[in-house]
């Protein structure tokens, strides 16, 4: 095998070992859950026992049964959407950080591999647990979805897992480049909220008014495609009418892609920090 | 080939604040080396240098003739490091930590877990290894951090401040297990301290640091001298009777070597110079003192 996989892999298993054992862990686990179980009563209140309910997209249509089945699943998507960006800031924001304000940097910076070995696998470690994390959010919601219709959701189902495990890439990646440029994780924490639900919000709406088209390019509008695979409807984009069919293949594609884009970037642009990070 | 370090030029600012000025070491002989020096002396900075941590802003470190920045990962292999005071990823137990270690560093989990039963009776941390570290005091992360340095057996052993945060005891125990190291001279062991006592026990070689340069580097050169109390006191005697190879302090006056202790009484006996006490003492506070403006701790 090679060596620097190996390596690698060591690392991950390390990180990962620390990560699933951490508080972090379990509060993000808790928060999935609470969510879960604020669906599931949702699911079975709204879309088990209410046949004339008021109609969420208000277009005063009927809906059909597989539209509303549509509709289950792009409000529990909806609703778990900022899932992966609480992961990132959990996991992601004190990665590089936390090694200097707790000081363990003066143990892992001295150990005889490259720096990017360290940052691949400490990336993918918490990668690997913030997909976890949203898997129980996923199974919950398949769960539901087979006891409320008593079938397997289509192939959108996996789109929408697809697209939410890029979405985490993406984040983490981003919250990976935040926490090696400060030494302190509140700042990391911080900046990643900012980031996020400040800046990239704004500027979408800024976009979307001024110019009326929709800025597929920013992470938040892109990162809607884990729910518009079912409906193809974004509630924050005022520049094109709403559509109640899911989002065509070219357009999860091209979201992806922005994603894709975002988590190479900016995990490149992290490990080149970390490479020259000194902790004086 | 015996380990070597070589720094040359080296210097770090922050600034305006020079924190490591112009040192030149070469480190070529096994053996401890101690960097003695007040805090803020620039000792924890060169040490971060050396480790990688931290990068000079001019100067080159050659490790068994390696430039650290060009093969840092390599150079970082020949070496087991304990930089300021250490810390560990809370919820990983010792034992995992150092298997880690072991592992990264080329180790079968076979060698690794003999190893690691070695190091952890050497280093007095095999008791709690099957613990979590976030719950360790901080002698025990230091005992683990110095586990963590050897557990690989490297050539280069850089220890910062080993005996930090540990009772009279630890101490005691840290400096046994360095000399214990040292014993059959295969290892350059560099570590600091800003205490005299430590230097002076176990040193084969003492570098004093003030203000980020070397102002004093000796190789067993402050070994140790006989202090004679004059009655009377020493600076009161003719200078003329003082015999070759004494020199006169306050009131003693002080042989430069203790090789023949009565044959050195005679001579001031001889003399017929009176005293009343004879005492052996290193001179390495006074050397320390004459080149540190501070107080000696």
């Amino acid at each position: 095998m090679n060596w620097g996989f190996f390596r690698t892999g060591l690392v991950f298993s390390h990180y990962f070992r620390n990560y699933y054992r951490s508080r972090s862990f379990y509060l993000m686990l808790f928060i999935v859950v609470l969510v879960v179980s604020l669906l599931t009563y949702l699911s079975f209140k709204y879309f088990a026992y209410n046949a004339d309910l008021p109609n969420f997209l208000r277009t005063g249509i009927v809906i059909s049964g597989s539209l509303k089945r549509s509709e289950f699943l792009f409000i529990w998507e909806f609703a778990g959407n900022y899932l992966p960006v609480f992961a990132g800031v959990f996991f992601g924001s004190p990665a590089i950080s936390s090694e200097i304000e707790s000081r363990t940097a003066f143990h892992t910076f001295t150990l005889p591999v490259p720096r990017f070995v360290l940052y691949s696998g400490k990336f993918l470690a918490a990668f690997s647990v913030s997909a976890i994390i949203m898997s129980f959010f996923y199974a919950g919601q398949l769960i539901n979805y087979v006891l409320l219709y008593s079938r397997l959701p289509g192939v959108e189902f996996l789109q929408s897992y697809g697209a939410m495990l890029f979405f985490a890439l993406a984040i983490i990646a981003i919250t990976f480049l935040v926490s090696t440029v400060f030494n302190k994780n509140t700042y990391a924490y911080i900046s990643v909220f900012i980031l996020y639900f400040l800046i990239l919000s704004t500027a979408s709406l800024v976009i979307t008014f001024l110019y009326g088209v929709t800025p597929y390019y920013l992470l938040n509008v892109a990162s809607s495609i884990d729910y518009e695979v079912y409906i193809n409807f974004n509630p924050f984009d005022f520049s094109s009418l709403p559509s109640l069919s899911p989002a065509p293949l070219s357009q999860i594609i091209t979201y992806v892609m922005v994603m894709v884009i975002y988590a190479v970037s900016t995990f490149l642009a992290g490990a080149y920090v970390f490479e020259n990070k000194e902790v004086n | 080939m015996p380990p070597s370090v070589e720094i040359r030029n080296l210097t770090k600012t922050f600034g305006r604040i020079v924190a490591v000025r112009d040192v030149n070491l070469t480190l070529d002989t096994p053996g401890i080396v101690t960097i003695l020096g007040p805090n803020g002396a620039g000792k924890t900075t060169l040490m971060k240098i050396m480790t990688g941590i931290s990068r000079a802003t001019s100067g080159s470190i050659l490790v068994n003739t390696l430039p650290i920045t060009d093969n840092l990962a390599k150079v970082l292999g020949y070496m087991g490091t304990l930089v300021e005071q250490p810390e560990f990823y809370p919820y990983l137990k010792g034992q995992e930590i150092l298997e880690f270690i072991c592992r990264i560093r080329g180790m079968s989990m076979e060698a690794a877990r003999i190893r690691i039963k070695e190091i952890g009776e050497l280093t007095g941390c095999s008791a709690y290894l099957d613990r979590k570290a976030g719950g360790y005091s901080r002698g025990m992360k230091q005992r683990l951090g110095l586990a963590a340095a050897l557990v690989h057996d490297p050539e280069i052993i850089i220890l910062d401040e080993p005996t930090f945060g540990l009772d009279p005891r630890g101490m005691f125990e840290i400096r046994n297990i360095l000399k214990e190291l040292n014993r059959r001279r295969e290892k350059i062991i560099l570590l600091s301290t800003h205490l005299i006592q430590e230097a002076k026990e176990i040193s084969d070689r003492v570098i004093i640091m003030n203000n980020g340069s070397v102002v004093k580097d000796m190789r067993n050169e402050e070994k140790n001298l006989l202090k004679i109390r004059i009655i009377g006191g020493a600076s009161s005697l003719n200078p003329s009777v003082i015999p070759a190879g004494f020199r006169v302090d306050d009131e003693y006056i002080i042989s430069e070597s203790v090789d023949d202790v009565p044959a050195i009484l005679k001579r001031l006996m001889d003399a017929g110079i009176k005293f009343d006490r004879v005492q052996e003492y290193n001179d390495l506070e006074e050397i320390y003192l004459k080149n540190v403006n501070v107080s000696v701790r």
